[in-house]
């Protein structure tokens, strides 16, 4: 049993198995291009397909239903490939149009491939050796499998070359500034002559003075819109040039983004451990699997317009010739589709963040003689020796990673104010965020931070902690250290060390450290 | 060489019916053993056409789709004339040049 379509040629309809469908739509399609661009183009191909009707019908008779494969190549035959079609006359005529034929076009190349003959065909269009296409490929795998998913979207997208004229196509005259800039050239010739002519062909009308007749301007807005047109490619041929320049630098710049962002480094110099970004989006998405679909879905919808100005650029430089299948279809739908798996991935996300849960508490309170001096220290001092791992974006701290208890660790907002009584006093307010309100509770519940006083020390630790299973869901924690105005206050200079990463709430040590404050109604200010 | 003398062929087949339309056109070049393959015909007589050397109009077939009747112009006439002219000349002149080297030869 077979698969049949019914097409319409010309008016006649008839019924036609699946293969031979597609090989006459391919050959359709192989004749559209070849005609591209010479006058009349669509009448010629109208042309054929009338002929194809008229032989597709003598040949099935009245009995037979259905056209197979071998009707359909009967009638290839008759017709003749492509570029058996050739018009001598127009071809000499235009001279420059023939290097359509020679140009190089992208294909999957299957005669020399490893997988799918992506890297030989791209190869065989720049006209290099397979050897360094494979390799860059390879390496590009490195770069968070950038090279693996270029590869999967042109194996998408490139046909493979399959018939010879095809194959002929793919190692044509490479496509390399020279050509370009000949091709620009051809048109430009082409233009400046179609110029001359416009021009001369407006004068010839005006002078023949024959202002009666509707005739008159109809050829005068003729000769306007050639001339129109004739700039018009012109300034298409520049745009394009800006285009690809443009694009091509915007991707590179995006490119170099990424990877300046995958190398999002680490606290300890010695830790071989890196962090992705990726793993910021695991502990935001809240699985490995999504974050990574939503940072395909970034990338797409970052690369995808880029990729087709470049495209257009190329299209408009070569005045259409140069054309990749339904290229700007699929990746429009692909960047749509990009946009609203984000915009899925966001909404859901969004409402793990729903409800709040806040609260705040005063977990220390102790009277201390006036005489002595309150001395700030940790207990849980940043070391470059320290076990912990940072995730950090452009120098900056995000969370540490205790892999020994699997607690996320970042430092906590610090305030000292002065008391409205004669207490040192410790305020915490603690938040985090859930589905649902129960859940944001729990989160709370889970973050831990232990603030002290021991006789006239306040011990404040650097981190506070809560469960990498908690994911990040705006956690929160600030202390607020009221201190009685007339007090001194003297900071442990071990708080802050230079050669330590930066987090705005440890950067807050550096002002304080190792020196002696007084506490005043403006705040501390610090004793010389 | 084959060049120009397709174009002599078809438009000679249009003026000698009147009026043609393209099977039959491939039909008598097919005979003659002037073309190869069918395709060759089309981006012809849309050129032609293009350069008002023909016209054509639109006729309903009863048994396949419609056909374009294709028609010489004043100007495809005037091109036919002088295209026959000059390749009778051309025949001519390669005749004579054929026959005058076996004459040589033959002596």
């Amino acid at each position: 049993m077979k698969k049949t379509f019914t097409i319409n040629l010309s008016g006649l309809i008839f019924h036609i198995d699946e293969d031979a469908y597609e090989l006459l739509q391919a050959y359709l399609e192989k004749l559209k291009q070849h005609f591209a661009g010479i006058e009349g183009q669509e009448e010629i191909v109208a042309d054929i397909e009338t002929r194809m009707a008229e032989l597709l019908q003598e040949r099935l008779g009245s009995e037979k239903q259905v056209v197979s494969i071998v009707d359909t190549n009967y009638v290839i035959d008759q017709l003749g490939q492509p570029f058996e079609m050739d018009d001598e006359n127009s071809t000499t005529e235009t001279a420059g149009k023939s290097y359509r034929r020679t140009s190089r076009r992208l294909f999957r190349d299957p005669d020399h491939s490893k997988i799918a003959g992506v890297a030989a065909g791209l190869a065989a269009w720049l006209g290099i050796d397979v050897v360094w296409v494979r390799l860059i490929f390879i390496l590009s795998l490195f770069a968070s499998g950038a090279g693996l998913l270029i590869y999967i979207v042109l194996w998408i997208v490139l046909p493979e070359a399959l018939t010879h004229a095809e194959k002929l196509e793919m190692r044509g005259d490479p496509v390399n500034i020279s050509n370009i800039e000949k091709s620009v050239r051809n048109e430009m010739n082409e233009v400046s002559d179609r110029l001359g002519k416009a021009a001369k062909h407006a004068s010839d009308t005006i002078s023949r003075h024959a202002p009666t007749s509707r005739n008159f301007f109809d050829r005068l807005f003729g000769a306007f819109g050639q001339i129109f047109m004739a700039l018009f490619k012109v300034f298409g041929v520049i745009l394009g040039i800006g285009l690809i320049i443009g694009g091509l630098s915007m991707i590179t710049a995006l490119i170099a983004g990424f990877i300046g962002y995958e190398s999002v480094g680490w606290l300890i110099e010695s830790e071989e451990f890196r962090f992705s970004p990726l793993l910021i989006g695991d502990l935001i998405f809240g699985s490995e699997s999504v974050a990574s679909l939503a940072g395909l879905s970034i990338s797409l919808i970052l690369f995808i317009p880029l990729i087709l100005l470049v495209y257009a650029g190329l299209k408009l430089v070569s005045a259409g010739r140069f054309s990749i299948g339904s290229f700007t279809l699929v990746s429009i739908t692909v960047w749509v589709v990009s946009w609203f798996v984000l915009l899925g991935l966001g909404v859901s996300t969004a409402m793990n963040f729903r409800q709040e849960a806040r609260e705040e508490i005063t977990i220390e309170e102790t009277w201390l003689p006036n005489d002595q001096t309150l001395f700030i220290t940790s207990d849980q001092l940043l070391t470059p020796a320290s076990r912990q791992e940072a995730m950090m974006i452009d120098d900056e701290i995000i969370l540490l990673i205790d892999k020994n208890t699997d607690r996320l660790m970042t430092f906590p907002q610090l305030r000292f104010v002065p008391s409205s009584d004669s207490l040192v006093r410790i305020r915490q307010r603690i938040s985090a965020r859930g589905r649902t309100i129960e859940e944001a509770e729990t989160r709370k519940y889970h973050m831990t931070y232990d603030a002290r006083i021991e006789q006239n020390n306040l011990i404040l630790p650097m981190l506070y902690s809560f469960p990498v299973e908690d994911l990040i869901r705006a956690q929160e924690l600030r202390l607020t250290i009221e201190i009685p105005i007339g007090k001194q206050v003297r900071f442990d200079e071990m708080l802050y060390a230079e050669d330590l990463p930066e987090h705005r709430n440890y950067r807050y040590f550096k002002r304080y450290a190792g020196k002696t404050w007084l506490m005043k109604e403006q705040g501390l200010t610090e004793l010389s | 060489m084959r060049k120009g003398v397709l174009e002599l062929c078809i438009l000679s087949v249009i003026g000698k019916r009147n009026e043609v339309y393209a099977s039959d056109i491939l039909h008598e070049l097919k005979q003659a053993q002037l073309i190869v393959v069918e395709g060759t015909l089309y981006p012809l007589l849309t050129r032609l056409k293009n350069d008002e050397l023909l016209s054509y109009r639109w006729e309903e077939s009863k048994s396949g789709p419609p056909r374009k009747y294709y028609q010489l112009t004043e100007k495809g006439h005037q091109l036919l004339h002088s295209l026959k002219t000059g390749w009778h000349e051309l025949v001519a002149a390669v005749e004579q040049l054929i026959e005058t080297s076996k004459k040589t030869k033959n002596l």
